[in-house]
């Protein structure tokens, strides 16, 4: 039997209640005031993580309150292709959730959450896009990915007139060419492009800039150019036996497997590697028939950038990690015959926050191999631009932090173009980015800025008990059948409604903010009788951040110097305790959200 | 006067305790707790398959030490409760049971548990385990319904149980994967050999094949192998040999890969905190690789040795000593297990 819908824990329920034949309206206040900004950084430590600055709460809500269509609307608003995302993201936002801070459990499964709200949106549900008149502007777009999506799509509602030039036969970039189909399929892939294609974005599939058109021509014919043409140059190392036959670059690999080829690997393969490259290329082989598949890693599987699962689902299949290694040369004669090594020790950290193998001397080893797929990441190119830009120490293009603009007037970048190999998501976020620095600069005024949503709630939307939820599994195909036909049936089906929702219950709702009017409070304590964990502090002092929000507080046990009783949003579970037993109702619960808003002139 | 030291020992096997006795005999005054998760004291994992079959045998017989030797030697010993967590900065060790516990040194000596490959993790429960005191006291229970039983990898430990079962009438099915007669390291031929002479005994012998799915089939399991083979079966037996137990370390800061990455003074990248036994991967230039020991004798040298490194001493850990070990009347020399024969005459 179906659980009834539960929205509120008291009797206070029905107040708050949505229906479709009602509708409450309560106040709202907006803010740009730097300290709420700054809140929502200090307290909704999941939002923060992610490059596109996605309202999770928010949509996870959604989806406990079964309103799919609303829950893929609050992704797609900031992050473009949520089906797309709630697949491949590369989740910066689970490291970060409370959930999984000592003690608390495993993170919220926040991408798969994601899909639920993909997979269960109505069919013809509502896409609200907000556009501004056309402004008779030309902006060109190089590229289609997710960068070059991200900008179409936000340069199409401010009005702007877009043409897209792409060098493959169908848009998309590594999402089409790169992520396998295994792990995205190509079907939902297309109906996320076509959502921004159809904002009247002109796409010109198979034109390579720089071959069958140049960029001077483009820069000409439009008012603004946004390069987004991703990372191509695989990067070297330098060693004998690189160009041997049976040695492949991983994005040529994936390249050739994602066109339908099967490239050749035999029975062994050595992939060398550590990131989503790697861990693709190793599935693929799998797939092509390889016996034995070894992933030779710097470090060790701790620092891989994939998270736990996709090393799991590597591993399930049958493929093999090997740390502490470096790859030292490709051995052979006319072709592959296996790859000296040296073992490493783990070494410090790099600036970028990576951690280091170092070559232990003498402790040479050989390993045949039948093929090596050399999947260690790839450098974007410019030299296709025929022209001379300003470039930083680390080799990429040089911007104009005020305007986003490279040292070439007009000219602007987003994606893996600028400043390397990063994710998807990172790359929709710059791409809109750019976008909207583009339209500043055409339009020359600000024409859509953020904004801190405050809303007033008459309760808390969750229970304690739901805090000892485990986090659901993703449920995956049996080995079996991901290996059978072409090995490209999706490999994660998808979480059911009804697990959907009980992983949804687990969310703190790190977006509701449980504050204590010091000025009501009468210090009784009861709040802190029934508080759950420690959650509310005696405070003496605050201490700040320098945008004038409250980073932490000063406890203190003497009640001489009591300065308020607050709670401590990191800690609090929002299980609405405190707010129940106060005897002066001196606690208020406010959900605040960040959002995009356009400005009128 | 100072405060004495506080030893914290994680683990209660033959490295834990070769370790807390070293330190008692070089520090009298040092406070010295042993924290291990097993429900039962430190015995030797190499006679539980014979426990397994005979009925009058208790597992207090086993115990190397008797409760009142932890007493006198002035060690607590705390059963039953696990470490879940390590805060270095601060040295605190944390248990399950959200108790903290401070130590001056820490020694981590977790051992290694049966592996559970990837393509079986989902099916944990259906499975049975063979590697402590408490798995031994489970399996005898229900020991007489047992009729026939598969060893899902075919290591060592299988050939233990393989070895005491089968005068008992219990069938076997051996599935051999790549992990077959872990730890001992052989070449294709010598494995061949084994299987041979396993087949001769009377085992069902599946070769270069794994086991893909375990389903409950009635009373029954049902074992199907990525070849295609069925196998009905009272009890699916992991077998694919042991893996350091250090998951929990990582969220510490503390360097592992396989195991404990462990300099060759058995110190961890942490100060103040030491590893050795099973758990413990040391880079050996003889071999130019990483290993982690593996069989008792090994974990009780390194267990001596590294109670005098953790007092101040800089002893170098050393390849451990080549042993013999004898199977099917062959016999060989190994740098894990020692003493393991699997001969009738034993
Ligand atoms: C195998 C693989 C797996 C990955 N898996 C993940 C994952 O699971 N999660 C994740 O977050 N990230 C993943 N990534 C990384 C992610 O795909 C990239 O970071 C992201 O796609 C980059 O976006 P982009 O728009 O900057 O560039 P791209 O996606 O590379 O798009 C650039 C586009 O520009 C086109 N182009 C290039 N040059 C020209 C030219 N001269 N003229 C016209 N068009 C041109 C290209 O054809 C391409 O379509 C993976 C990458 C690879 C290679
Ligand atoms: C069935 C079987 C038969 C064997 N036969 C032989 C043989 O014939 N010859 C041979 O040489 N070797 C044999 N071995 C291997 C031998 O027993 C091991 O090599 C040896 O016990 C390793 O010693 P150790 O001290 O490193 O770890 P262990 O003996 O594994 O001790 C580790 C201890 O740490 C505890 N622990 C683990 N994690 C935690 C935690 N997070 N918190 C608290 N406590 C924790 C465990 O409960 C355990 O008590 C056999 C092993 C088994 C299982
Ligand atoms: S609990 Fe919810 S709101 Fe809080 S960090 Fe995790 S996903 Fe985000």
């Amino acid at each position: 039997m179906k659980e009834t819908r539960l929205y509120l824990p008291s009797e206070r329920e029905d107040f708050h209640a949505f229906t479709p034949a009602r509708k409450v309206v309560r106040d709202i206040i907006f803010s740009t005031d730097r300290r709420d900004f700054g809140w929502i950084k200090e307290n909704i430590p999941c939002q923060r993580a992610c490059p596109a600055s996605t309202n999770i709460p928010g949509y996870i809500r959604c989806i406990f309150e079964e309103r799919h269509g609303r829950s893929y609307e609050l992704n797609r608003f900031v992050n473009i292709l949520p089906g797309v995302l709630g697949r491949i993201c590369a989740r910066p936002c689970e490291p970060a959730c409370r959930h999984g801070f000592p003690d608390n459990g495993d993170p919220v499964a926040i991408c798969h959450l994601k899909r639920v709200a993909a997979d269960f949106r109505p069919e013809g549900h509502r896409l609200q896009e907000q556009l501004f008149a056309p402004s008779g502007k030309k902006v060109a777009v190089i590229g289609s990915g997710p960068a070059g999506l991200g900008a179409a799509h936000d340069l199409a509602t401010f009005g702007h007139q877009v043409t897209m030039y792409e060098a493959e036969k169908e848009p998309g970039g590594m999402l089409r060419y790169g992520i396998p189909e295994f792990r995205l399929p190509r079907p939902l892939l297309a109906t996320e492009i076509a959502n921004v294609l159809r904002l009247g974005v002109d796409l010109h599939l198979g034109v390579r800039v720089g071959r069958d058109l140049e960029l001077a021509e483009i820069l000409d014919k439009h008012d603004a150019v946004i390069l987004s043409a991703g990372a191509y140059r695989p990067n070297r190392l330098g060693m004998p036996g690189e160009n041997l036959p049976g040695v492949y670059t991983g994005l040529e690999f994936m390249m050739r497997v994602n066109e339908g080829e099967r490239p050749e690997i035999g029975q062994k393969v050595l992939v060398v590697g550590a990131g989503f490259t790697a861990m693709d290329c190793a599935r693929s082989s799998i797939r092509l028939g390889a016996k034995r598949v070894l992933i030779n890693l710097l470090t060790t599987e701790e620092f891989l950038t994939v998270d736990q699962e996709e090393i799991f689902q590597v591993k399930y299949e049958g493929g093999e990690f090997r740390g502490l290694v470096s790859i030292q040369e490709v051995l052979g004669k006319d072709k592959v015959q296996g790859a000296r090594f040296q073992r490493n020790r783990l070494g410090g950290w790099t600036e970028r926050g990576e951690r280091e193998g170092v070559p232990i001397p003498d402790s040479d080893f050989f390993d045949s191999a039948d093929s090596v797929i050399l999947a260690i990441g790839q450098r974007p190119d410019p030299s296709f631009l025929h022209l001379e830009l300003d470039q930083t120490e680390r080799g990429f293009l040089r911007l104009n932090p005020q305007t986003g603009m490279t040292s070439r007037n007009r000219l602007f970048i987003a994606g893996d173009f600028g400043a390397g190999a990063s994710n998807v998501i990172s790359c929709i976020g710059s791409g809109r980015r750019a976008a909207w620095a583009v339209d500043q600069y055409l339009m020359r005024r600000e024409r859509r800025k953020n904004v801190v949503r405050f809303e007033y709630m008459p309760e808390t939307l969750r229970e304690r008990k739901w805090d000892f939820i485990p986090r659901q599994p993703m449920p995956t195909l049996e080995l079996p059948n991901r290996l059978a036909g072409a090995g490209q049936s999706e490999v994660e089906t998808g979480l059911d409604p009804d697990p959907a929702r009980e992983e949804s219950k687990r969310c703190y709702l790190c977006y509701l903010r449980f504050e204590i009017d010091a000025a009501r409070c009468i210090y009784c304590r009861w709040c802190m009788d029934v508080m759950p964990k420690n959650c509310i502090k005696l405070a003496k002092e605050v201490v700040r951040h320098p945008d004038g929000s409250i980073q932490s507080v000063v406890e203190t046990e003497d009640w001489s110097q009591v300065a308020a009783v607050v709670i401590d949003g990191k800690e609090c579970i929002r299980c609405g305790n405190c707010f129940r037993v106060c005897p002066v109702k001196c606690i208020e619960i406010v959900k605040v959200e960040m959002m995009e808003q356009d400005v009128e002139a | 006067m100072a405060e004495p030291l506080h030893f914290v020992i994680v683990g209660n096997g033959p490295a834990g305790n070769e370790a807390a006795a070293a330190l008692r005999g070089q520090d009298p005054k040092a406070r010295i707790t042993i924290i291990s998760a097993a429900a039962t004291h430190y015995l030797r994992p190499e006679k539980l398959a014979a426990f397994l079959v005979q009925p009058r045998h208790r597992l207090k017989d086993l115990y190397i030490h008797p409760y009142p030797w932890y007493e006198e030697q002035r060690i607590q010993l705390r059963l039953n409760q696990t470490v879940n967590r390590i805060a270095p900065e601060q040295k605190y060790v944390y248990l399950n049971h959200k108790e903290r516990v401070r130590y001056d040194r820490l020694l981590l000596v977790t051992g290694a548990r049966p592996r559970v490959p990837e393509r079986l993790a989902s099916l944990s429960s259906l499975l049975t385990r063979f590697a402590t005191g408490a798995d031994a006291l489970l399996l005898k229970r229900g020991i007489a319904q047992v009729k026939h039983m598969t060893m899902l990898g075919g290591d060592c430990i299988a050939l233990e149980l393989a070895q005491a079962l089968l005068p008992r009438g219990v069938r076997l099915t051996f599935i051999l994967d790549e992990y077959r007669f872990w730890p001992l390291e052989f070449d294709e031929g010598v494995k061949k050999r084994l299987a041979d002479s396993l087949e001769k005994k009377g085992i069902e012998v599946v070769r270069d094949d794994l086991a893909v799915s375990v389903e409950q089939a009635g009373d029954e399991l049902l074992v199907k192998t990525r070849g295609g083979k069925e196998v009905k079966t009272d009890r699916a037996c992991l077998s694919s040999g042991m893996v350091p137990a250090v998951e929990f370390l990582a969220s510490a800061g503390i360097d592992t890969q396989l195991g404990v990455l462990v300099d060759d003074h058995l110190q961890t990248s942490r100060p103040d905190i030491w590893a050795a036994g099973e758990c413990a991967q040391v880079y050996y230039s003889e071999l130019k690789d990483y290993r982690c020991s593996t069989g008792s004798v090994n974990a009780e040298q390194q267990g001596r040795l590294v109670a005098r490194n953790m007092l101040g001493a800089k002893e170098m850990v050393k390849l451990p000593e080549p042993g013999r070990v004898t199977i099917a009347g062959e016999h060989f020399t190994t740098y894990g297990w020692k003493g393991f024969s699997l001969d009738e005459k034993d």
